[in-house]
């Protein structure tokens, strides 16, 4: 029933985060419906996923979007949307739900996967074991996120300087050029 | 089948089609986010679902935590490219991001 509960919680707050006409409700929803994963999460037996769903997910995304929802906020940044489409997914869902009630019973099993046999390695083992190679992935998408960050959020390149009627082009950066007219 | 497992599959399908109901209907960039983000919140389910349906928790964990690391990373980048061009254009209507139409 708990578990019932807490789906019921995440599709909400979810579509709350869709629908909410204020981006900042929507960011917060999104938390939301990101602690209710994490329950979720810990009620399946998951704790790894779980911590990482609650840090991560619930923790910096927010922090990320709740920033960058205050660095855009100027006039223009919550742009009149067409409300009446937002407005229109609850009855989509309802159609979807109904969908599924009927014929998900027919989908569903194809959709299952066979398991081989079942394997209790622990996600600690099974991390730095057999999918050591995930890691690399992981430190080599972290090092690239960096790169991009820094590249939008650098120093901005200096002006070219202006140069005045007298001098010469030598070729050499401007303080170069002081240093040797200063000699 | 695991009530519980069908739960999970009717609220991942939920999640999924939340999230690209989302960015087909949107015309905020920040919105957009949000959709990629509910998506992704849905196949994290559906992975650790299917890590229970077969036994495997562990590979399911891995998986998961391997795919939250590289949620993170996009977001983090998509939102700077975000604010990056609000800063050109002044708007996040992906309808003005029009310099390269022919």
């Amino acid at each position: 029933m708990t578990h019932l509960l807490l789906l019921i919680i995440l599709a909400l707050f979810s579509m709350v985060a869709v629908m909410a006409k204020d981006l900042l409700r929507s960011a917060v929803a999104l938390g939301v419906a990101s602690v209710a994963l994490t329950l979720v999460f810990y009620e399946m037996s998951a704790p790894w996923a779980a911590l990482f769903e609650l840090s991560v997910c619930a923790g910096l995304i927010t922090v990320l979007f709740v920033s960058a929802i205050n660095l855009v906020r100027g006039s223009e940044a919550f742009l009149l949307e067409e409300r009446h489409r937002f407005w229109a997914l609850p009855c989509f869902l309802v159609a979807l739900g109904a969908g599924l009630w009927l014929f998900g019973d027919h989908v569903a099993p194809s959709l299952m996967p066979a398991g081989d046999a079942a394997d209790s390695t622990p996600v600690g083992s099974m991390l730095w074991g057999p999918r050591r190679f995930d890691l690399v992935g992981q430190i080599c998408m972290f090092l690239s996120g960096v790169l991009a960050i820094a590249a939008f959020f650098g120093p901005a390149k200096r002006p070219p300087l202006e140069k005045g009627p007298g001098s010469v082009s030598t070729g050499c950066t401007p303080a170069t050029f002081d240093y040797q007219e200063g000699k | 089948m695991n009530p519980v497992m069908a739960a999970n599959l009717f609220c991942t399908a939920f999640l999924v089609f939340i999230g690209v109901y989302c960015m087909l209907v949107s015309r905020n960039l920040l919105r957009l986010l949000i959709g990629v983000e509910i998506v992704s919140k849905g196949v994290l389910l559906a992975l650790i679902t299917a890590g229970q349906a077969v036994g495997r928790m562990g590979a399911a964990q891995a998986f998961a935590i391997t795919a939250v690391a590289v949620e993170v990373v996009v977001v983090a980048v998509a939102l700077g490219l975000v604010v990056r061009a609000y800063g050109a254009h002044g708007s996040l209507d992906v309808w003005k991001l029009n310099n390269l139409r022919g």
